[in-house]
């Protein structure tokens, strides 16, 4: 009789603590909010009872009023219609929720579809020849140094380099006489690129 | 062909290993994805398929072979091994932490319980075999002896030290030999309350292994409800 009220007493304790853990919705909480989404406080300015988090709950805030306008390497957003097969949440302060996992791409889905061919085209269309899914860095490879001067073997100078307004504005910075130089030498990456990082230029002062 | 009770050992160091994952291994996708969640309605129909041997128990009053134990232990391992897998070791929410907690309380406190349990009541159980064979040696080493002795059948053995040690008849071997076996008859009784009381306090292990299942159940409620609350990701 004792041990039947004790055992009646302790499924009553434990049927009220999950009730309570039920109604507290931190107890769900899976992990805190990355920092661009802390300031949501609500569940349910995400969260739909009983049907989660939809596209349109997403869009209410990121609107996509003009997606051709995107730089080519988030232009797949005018074809992907569901934000959560790649944005994830809940998974700390830090986390960077932007990041794709490319293994869940199609084998076949070319690169180019998303990414712009820095070699433009000088090693081909088959990207993953030489890059990884995982990294974009190609394991053992290492970059001839700087002093090698054979940037252009490898390396195709954008067309905004051959415009005459962008060298005039350079040559311009620099105090030289634009009739001074007659051909941009474009060739001549070192002049203002560093080997270690494309875009850190020697200069140092902004563009 | 292995016995259930291999299977079993088998399936509590499957489960040990799975546990140890741990300290090294975190898949953060894998508890939402269509296979995650397959694993985990399977685990929790396993784990509810461990409730038929307490059913059949106590309100069919099924026992020993018509209601196998092991078919239980089986049940809850391959379940808390399949809940372990759909959790990738993820245990990051409240309710998480208490429902993987309460999974591992339930094994710990089943297999230490009833290997504890079984331990205690084998040894009292040889303990009274023996008690009775030494019983059964001085009664009839007691019946010689009265019958050398010439004197009446007395049912009390402490009056019958005295007498025997005072019998001319008696040789001093056998006499000691019979002490020591009344020794040990009195060391195999201390022994078997010893054991007695090691087993109704071992039987407790049951009230907290049915305590700890009721806790485990209420939270998987719980963390199901959540669950579709918030929103099955890879339904939708």
């Amino acid at each position: 009789m004792k041990k039947t009220v004790i055992n009646s007493l302790l499924i009553v304790l434990i049927a009220g603590f999950s009730i309570w853990l039920y109604t507290y919705d931190e107890a769900a909480k899976p992990g805190p909010l990355s920092n661009a989404h802390d300031f949501i406080s609500d569940c349910e300015t995400c969260h739909i009872p009983w049907q989660g988090v939809t596209d349109e709950m997403c869009l209410q805030c990121h609107s996509f009023p003009d997606v051709a306008a995107f730089k080519p390497e988030l232009r797949f957003h005018e074809e992907h219609e569901h934000c959560l097969d790649c944005h994830t949440e809940h998974l700390g302060r830090a986390a960077d929720i932007s990041s794709v996992d490319h293994t869940l791409f199609h084998p076949d889905l070319a690169c180019t579809k998303c990414h712009v061919d820095v070699h433009q085209g000088r090693f081909g269309d088959d990207c993953r020849a030489c890059h990884g899914i995982t990294s974009w860095e190609i394991e053992g490879y290492v970059h001839p140094p700087a002093d090698d001067r054979n940037c252009s073997k490898c390396h195709k100078a954008p067309a905004s380099h051959r415009e005459p307004e962008f060298w005039s504005r350079i040559l311009e910075g620099h105090q030289i006489a634009t009739d001074r130089v007659e051909e941009p030498p474009v060739e001549e990456c070192w002049h203002c690129h560093t080997t270690w990082r494309w875009d850190h230029l020697i200069m140092e002062h902004d563009l | 062909m292995l016995k259930e009770r291999s299977v079993n050992a088998y399936l509590a160091l499957f489960f040990v290993i799975l546990l140890t994952g741990i300290l090294f291994h975190q898949d953060r996708a894998f508890p939402g994805s269509a296979l995650g969640h397959s694993l985990g309605i399977l685990g929790s129909i396993f784990m509810l398929m461990a409730l038929i041997y307490p059913f059949r128990k106590r309100i069919l009053k099924k026992k020993g072979r018509q209601n196998p134990l092991g078919r239980h232990i089986a049940c809850g391992l391959i379940g808390a091994s399949l809940v372990v897998i759909h959790s990738a070791h993820v245990v990051s929410s409240l309710i998480g932490i208490l429902l993987f907690l309460s999974v591992v309380l339930v094994i710990l406190s089943g297999s230490t319980g009833y290997f504890f349990f079984k331990k205690v009541n084998l040894s009292l159980k040889e303990q009274k075999r023996d008690y009775d064979l030494l019983k059964q040696h001085i009664k009839k080493q007691r019946q010689n002896l009265m019958a050398a002795c010439r004197t009446d059948d007395s049912s009390d053995i402490s009056l019958l030290r005295p007498r025997v040690l005072t019998s001319p008849w008696a040789e001093k071997d056998d006499c000691e030999r019979w002490l020591e076996e009344l020794q040990i008859l009195a060391e195999k009784e201390y022994s078997i309350r010893f054991f007695e009381r090691l087993k109704i306090v071992f039987s407790t292990w049951h009230n907290i292994h049915f305590v700890f299942a009721v806790l485990l159940f209420a939270l998987l409620v719980v963390h199901v409800l959540t669950t579709i609350y918030y929103g099955l990701r890879w339904l939708s």
